[in-house]
């Protein structure tokens, strides 16, 4: 347990740089994009009141009111997430292929750890999933401070107030990151978590057995997303009419442990018996 | 002890070791020798569990290779083992963290004999240098037997001469040293067990000083007779 928590500290700080860089570039544009948005809206009264409209309702009722639940739709907001969400996606490879590749040969170093080799597989996978989960909860102080600065920018009548929820409700991608149910929030995010474990899954299966290897994981890969979307189906078309929605999660939970499982017993053969440096 | 027992191993279709078996006892130094593409490294690899076999079995002190075991035998390969944007001294803050066996006194004592700065970055290092950080990372943990694979591989002389002096210092008194090289000259008179590898099998073991007295010949005449019949 110690040199698990030591290893995740370890990687943590390794991609801490570029994390803190995508941090605050999030910050920065999302925060430029609320003054760019509220000076756009802006110069829209004006053009409204320069046409001979002076009236606030009959401005409001031509080009609308604004604020969060209409910015948190606009690229200047859904830009940074995606590129954080496609850096973070790209690195859950990269975390391990960094070790391997060119003149660094550090996985000989983690691979001779006087600890279990899979205290390797969970610390990375630990640190991505800390990470997404770090830029959840940024995103969610960003909303609180973004909401007060178009308060700020913008004169009261022309100000949609929102509160939290009808910011994440107005938004599918909110939405998605931040469930209001808590049952949805862990099967949400296991899935995350299995789908990290099942992406390190390929590249153990690719370093073990190289292109051979990337077959075989491809097809664990698509077998596990197989099943979760039968599962998907079989909801969206009633075909388990005479289940709950609570039986169907349940179903969904279980699939996601056996398939975690699954991914981490043959990460830890892997590991141990068929890996190469 | 390390036992080496019936080892094989394959890559793609190609035979790399064919049986081999051998010892290396602590307090020695057992130099494996053997063309390029011998399996010497994989010999070392394949005791550190870097790297799968068809067959065969390794024991160290008869005891099969677990976690626990990294705090007793230590591998030396012929790169750096580190990332190369670290500093040495956050290279030794690692093993400090993750090894009980990791002796900072000697480490220092190492950086000292061998000229390094703990401030220096492992990426901006000559490979001479960068191979010395290795033999310190090595070195400095307090293990029972130590793996080198190729230390004096493609650096100057005065750089071999200085890593061929650790092996008769007290930097490696009472350890068990396995190592490959091709440069048997720099460490001929050091070697007590030379072990010859050829086509993955082991052609000929024997004690460097028995061969000596008995025969009146060299490692490295052995080697001739061997690699040049």
């Amino acid at each position: 347990m110690k040199n698990f928590v030591k290893l995740v500290r370890f990687e943590f700080n390794r991609f801490a740089p570029i994390y803190a860089t995508l941090a605050v570039l999030t910050a920065l544009i999302q925060l430029i994009g609320v003054f760019v948005t509220t000076n756009g809206y802006l110069r829209s009264v004006s053009e409204q009141k320069q046409s001979g409209i002076v009236n606030d309702s009959e401005i409001i009722a031509n080009i609308g009111k604004m604020g969060m639940t209409d910015f948190v739709n606009s690229l200047w907001f859904l830009g940074p997430i995606m590129f954080c969400g496609a850096v973070l996606m790209l690195y859950s490879v990269f975390i391990w292929y960094r070790d391997w590749l060119g003149k660094n040969t550090f996985i000989y170093r983690l691979l001779m750890l006087p600890t279990q080799r899979l205290n390797i597989l969970f610390s990375k996978v630990t640190t991505i999933f800390l990470m997404v989960i770090g830029l959840i909860a940024l995103q969610l102080v960003l909303l609180y401070i973004e909401n007060s600065l178009f308060q700020m920018l913008l004169p009261t009548a022309y100000f949609n107030y929102s509160n939290l929820n009808q910011m994440i409700q107005s938004s599918y991608y909110l939405m998605m990151f931040y469930p209001t149910s808590g049952l949805v929030f862990i099967s949400r995010y296991s899935k995350g978590l299995l789908g990290l474990l099942v992406v390190s899954t390929v590249v153990l299966f690719e370093r073990s057995y190289k292109i051979k290897g990337l077959i075989i994981g491809v097809a664990y890969a698509t077998f596990v997303q197989l099943i979760f979307s039968a599962v998907y189906f079989m909801q969206f078309y009633n075909v388990m009419l005479y289940l709950f929605a609570s039986e169907i999660f349940l179903i969904s939970l279980v699939l996601t442990v056996v398939a975690s499982t699954l991914s981490i017993w043959i990460s830890h053969r892997l590991l141990n018996k068929k890996v190469t440096v | 002890m390390i036992e080496v027992r019936q080892l094989e191993k394959k890559y793609k279709r190609k035979k790399v070791l064919n049986g081999i078996s051998f010892t290396a006892n602590k307090g020695e130094i057992t130099c494996l020798i053997g063309t390029n593409g011998s399996g010497k490294t994989t010999i070392l690899k394949a005791i550190m569990n870097l790297t799968p076999l068809e067959k065969g079995e390794i024991f160290i002190d008869g005891k099969a290779l677990d976690r626990e075991t990294y705090e007793t035998i230590a591998f030396i390969p012929d790169a750096i083992t580190m990332m190369p944007s670290m500093t040495i001294q956050g290279a030794m803050e690692f093993m400090a963290e993750f090894y009980i066996s990791w002796n900072q006194e000697r480490a220092t004592e190492l950086l000292n004999f061998f000229k390094l700065s703990s401030r220096d970055k492992i990426s901006q290092l000559s490979k001479g240098n960068t191979m010395k950080v290795n033999m310190v990372l090595g070195l400095a943990l307090d293990v029972d037997y130590l793996l080198m694979d190729e230390p004096f591989s493609g650096i100057d002389i005065f750089s071999r001469e200085q890593i061929a002096s650790v092996f008769t210092s007290n930097l490696v008194e009472n350890r068990g040293v396995l190592i490959t090289t091709h440069e048997i000259s720099d460490i001929e008179h050091l070697i007590d067990k030379a072990v010859l590898i050829e086509n993955g099998k082991v052609v000929t073991e024997f004690n460097a000083e028995e061969m000596r007295e008995e025969s009146g010949k060299s490692v490295v005449d052995v080697m001739r007779e061997v690699y040049q019949p």
